[in-house]
């Protein structure tokens, strides 16, 4: 492109996220460089990238880690721009700085944004003073008169624990008023016995919530558009593998509210970037901001199957300064989409990660289905890196028929060789619960035991076991190879 | 002709009951007729079973087959004789079919290794050499030369080789 300040993008990142950008780049008439360690070289993301690189480190991803190797490599290649992606240095301010002081683009937030947001407590009180909701809580203290009458404010039920602690120890759940002051005594007790500290701290508890985030994408000059919310509710050891776009069963009123709380964050910090703001949202509507996430969501293409929208694209726009893609009022919501994200785990045995070779696969196709991934048949899954080995995005008028064809889609689709959450991922999406819209973080715990793999009926079992015998080279030599009577008997007589 | 097969954990047997003109197994006793076995090898596979078509995804690993179908993954290993989660100790040589003992190759207490020729037995006009399905020492065989027998009579009984393998 012509009037582009870059032409040349390094993608500082691998498998589908490098695939999904290099398509990007691709499509706008950029080169893409990839970075590669020695051993994926032949890796999908090598294959499609314009050009690329070989980096070096102790382990795979310490390679990908490596920040002055990552400029070096820009440097020596003549690119002029970095897309992070997502994981890695994306988030690394020390990166973005490194990035800008080398005289090239960060296709993501300035330095001193992603550390604004990167620490917890500087980013609560930033939200805190414009306006965003944060959980109601009492700071830390130890006079527990103060304390009690401050709690009492916030309202029930309330998280009590040990300002110094950890494990569990001085915690606990306080559903009235009555109960409060022996709670933090206990609590203050405890605290000083363990951590030799006894300031105790509180927080209102949500129970059953929901994770909400919105999608917001800012120009650096404190204009912010926001892409609607998603919700992410259905996670395993705190990681999200099932996430839709819009939230399911939320009310218009608390949609915008949410909407506009992400909004008005990303305006105060003048971000730059697609970037994501999370809340926790309680059954009774109320809403807290968690964290932002200054960079590309795993789960952005659901966002993008709603509202058409290219977010990639829409991240490189902005960096190179050409300004956000459409108004506000352009940025529609048409139908459902849903992400299930596909792991090399066993989720029948606690979601332990798996390895092994990809023996066989086979990708659904369909106008509304789009498969993210990096994957070749006969590549090895290691546990070189993150578990996730792609990920399958559906489209579909409304929420019940987006689960109908991602449920389809799932049972399509086949990577053999290596244990995946597939027939889980389905199982989660056909269950009631879910179909209701009845979801909230602890979801997949306490619908375990309806997630289990149902048991098989003599005629699918036979049925899997002929198939199986009949892949097996010995049993067809028994049928096919010589005329049946030869076959069991050795030779003639006369 | 009888094979034992570990899907998902539980050993299963299956049995070639007839091969012409269409292909009736046997699954753990229960009869099926497969009409269309399907392609030799991996991928995307299409069967016939009782007059339903069955769609199969299939792949040979190193560690046994992976199948996928009707939305649900399996894992199968072909157990040869004398392996498998109950490991049976001894192993059974029975007739194939009906016939006659031609020769006994072998006597009680023999050490063989898997393969060697135990008996030869006529049938229908044809000789066939039975071996041994696995190394071991052979207990007892049950049958003397030009004796007759029907199918599935015990020939000769094998016992597990002091050290070997099929010990542990």
């Amino acid at each position: 492109m012509k009037d582009y300040p870059f032409t040349r993008i390094l993608v500082a990142n691998r498998g589908e996220i490098a695939c999904r950008v290099i398509r990007a780049i691709r499509e706008m008439g950029l080169t893409s460089i990839a970075v590669h360690h020695a051993v994926e070289a032949s890796a999908r993301h090598v294959r499609e990238a314009d050009e690329a690189v070989e980096i070096t480190g102790d382990t795979p991803v310490a390679a990908h880690l490596d920040i002055p190797q990552l400029i070096a490599v820009a440097s020596t290649t003549g690119a002029q721009a970095i897309h992070p992606g997502y994981g890695f240095v994306s988030e690394n301010a020390g990166f973005a700085r490194a990035v800008a002081e080398a005289g090239l683009v960060f296709i993501g937030p300035d330095a001193d944004t992603i550390a604004l947001m990167g620490d917890k407590i500087s980013a609560r009180t930033f939200a805190e003073a414009h306006g965003v909701p944060v959980a109601p809580s009492v700071l830390p203290t130890d006079d527990l008169d103060a304390f009690a009458e401050a709690a009492a404010q916030i309202g029930f039920p309330l998280l009590i624990k040990a300002s110094a602690g950890g494990g569990g120890k001085g915690m606990s759940i306080v559903r009235e008023a009555s109960s409060l002051r022996d709670a933090a005594r206990l609590a203050a007790s405890e605290a000083k016995r363990y951590f030799g500290d006894g300031r105790v701290y509180a927080e209102l508890y949500v129970e059953r919530p929901r994770h909400i985030e919105v999608q917001v994408l800012g120009d650096g000059q404190g204009r912010v558009l926001h892409l609607h919310e998603r919700e992410c509710s259905v996670q395993r050891r705190f990681q999200k593998i099932v996430e839709e776009a819009p939230s399911s069963n939320l009310s218009p009123d608390v949609a915008a509210e949410i909407c506009a709380s992400a909004v008005r964050l990303a305006e105060a910090a003048k971000y730059r970037n697609a970037g994501t703001v999370e809340f926790i949202l309680g059954q009774d509507g109320r809403f807290f901001f968690l964290e932002m996430n200054t960079r590309l969501q795993v789960e952005h293409p659901v966002t993008e199957m709603i509202t058409g929208i290219d977010l990639v694209k829409a991240q490189i726009d902005v960096a190179a300064g050409r300004g956000l893609p459409c108004p506000q009022g352009e940025i529609g919501r048409n139908g459902h989409s849903i992400e299930c994200r596909i792991c090399a785990e066993n989720a029948d045995q606690d979601f332990r990660p798996e390895t092994g070779r990809i023996d066989f696969l086979h990708v659904p196709e369909a106008p509304w289905l789009r498969f993210e991934h990096a994957l070749d048949q006969g590549q090895r899954v290691t546990a070189d890196f993150d578990p996730m080995l792609a990920k399958l995005v559906v489209h579909g008028a409304d929420r019940a028929q987006a689960i109908d064809r991602a449920i389809g889609a799932l049972g399509e689709l086949s990577i053999l060789g290596v244990t995946t959450n597939v027939d889980y991922l389905a199982r989660v999406l056909d269950n009631a619960a879910f179909r209701a819209a009845d979801i909230h973080t602890g979801f997949l715990q306490e619908q375990a035991e309806a997630l289990l793999p149902p048991p098989m009926d003599d005629a699918a079992t036979d049925r899997a076991l002929i198939a199986a015998a009949l892949g097996f080279r010995d049993f067809r030599r028994m049928i096919f190879d010589v005329p049946p009577l030869q076959a069991a008997i050795g030779y003639w007589r006369n | 002709m009888s094979f034992r097969i570990l899907l998902d954990g539980v050993e299963r047997q299956v049995d070639i009951l007839q091969r012409r003109p269409h292909l009736v197994l046997s699954v753990d006793g229960r009869t099926h007729v497969v009409e269309d076995a399907g392609p030799d090898g991996d991928g995307l596979i299409d069967l016939t079973v009782a007059g339903q078509s069955v769609t199969v995804a299939r792949a040979d690993g190193t560690e046994g087959q992976s199948l996928r179908i009707a939305g649900r993954t399996h894992h199968a290993t072909l157990l040869v004789e004398g392996e498998g989660p109950d490991d049976a100790a001894e192993a059974e040589i029975r007739a194939p079919m009906p016939g006659a003992v031609v020769e006994i190759h072998v006597a009680a207490g023999a050490i063989v290794d898997r393969g060697a020729a135990l008996v030869t037995m006529e049938s229908m006009k044809l000789q066939t050499v039975l071996g041994a399905p696995r190394d071991g020492v052979v207990a007892e065989v049950h049958v003397t030369e030009g004796q007759t027998f029907d199918k599935d009579q015990l020939l000769v009984s094998l016992e597990a080789r002091e050290g070997t393998d099929a010990d542990a």
